[in-house]
């Protein structure tokens, strides 16, 4: 890396981003983590036990939010949205395409070689109805 | 094909008036984030249950080094 000045910088980078979005899930994590604490110390569970009660509370939305961020999902979510623009009239549908291709070509480009899989590198085919 | 530059969407804008929505940068770090903090609430509950670390000592202990891990894997992974 101390060969390559844009290592560090790279690092920097990757340490930022991590950062950030483990702050948006550890946010989601410590709300669930507290309310569940906070529901058993009501019950009466002593307080010896709001450590562990607070970790066991921050895993259980992990699993959830490990779906919800997956590249799929948000790609997902990206298309039903451009697609219900598409619905209101507030969208062509040839730029609908284009965006979607766009965003397809993006993220295969974006994700490491060993998760991609071949089909998701190449254009999804025309639709009968667009031109 | 036409170039096509990022235009980050706005709640008012017209969806026509845009050439192609920004692409959600974290979305790379979202699979190591989840990594990083199962990692610190499995040691954390593992070593505050055997009494050994406090729990927040336990929860960092797991998710400092994966952090770092995972940087370092995402800049090794970018080169």
């Amino acid at each position: 890396m101390s060969e390559n000045p844009g290592g560090l910088i790279r690092f920097i980078r990757a340490v930022l981003g991590l950062f950030a979005s483990t702050t948006i899930q550890g946010a989601v994590c410590l709300s669930v983590g507290g309310a569940l604490t906070y529901v058993a110390i009501l019950v009466g569970c002593p307080p010896s036990l709001t450590p562990l009660l607070l970790l066991a509370g921050m895993a259980v939305p992990l699993w959830p939010l490990r779906v919800y961020y997956s590249p799929e999902r948000i790609l997902e979510r990206k298309f039903a949205r451009w697609d219900r623009w598409v619905e209101k009239g507030q969208l062509s549908r040839s730029k609908c395409k284009l965006w979607k291709e766009a965003m397809h070509r993006w993220y295969a480009s974006q994700l490491p070689s060993s998760l991609v899989a071949p089909e998701a590198t190449q254009v999804p085919p025309r639709l009968e109805d667009e031109k | 094909m036409a170039t096509l530059g990022h235009v980050t969407e706005t709640a008012g804008s017209s969806p026509e008036d845009e050439l192609t929505p920004a692409p959600p940068g974290l979305f790379r770090y979202h699979g190591g984030a989840n990594t990083v903090l199962c990692a610190g609430v499995a040691t954390g509950l593992l070593f505050a249950g055997l009494n050994w670390l406090p729990a927040w000592g336990g929860f960092l202990a797991g998710a400092v080094p994966t952090f770092l891990l995972t940087a370092l894997s995402h800049t090794l992974r970018d080169e």
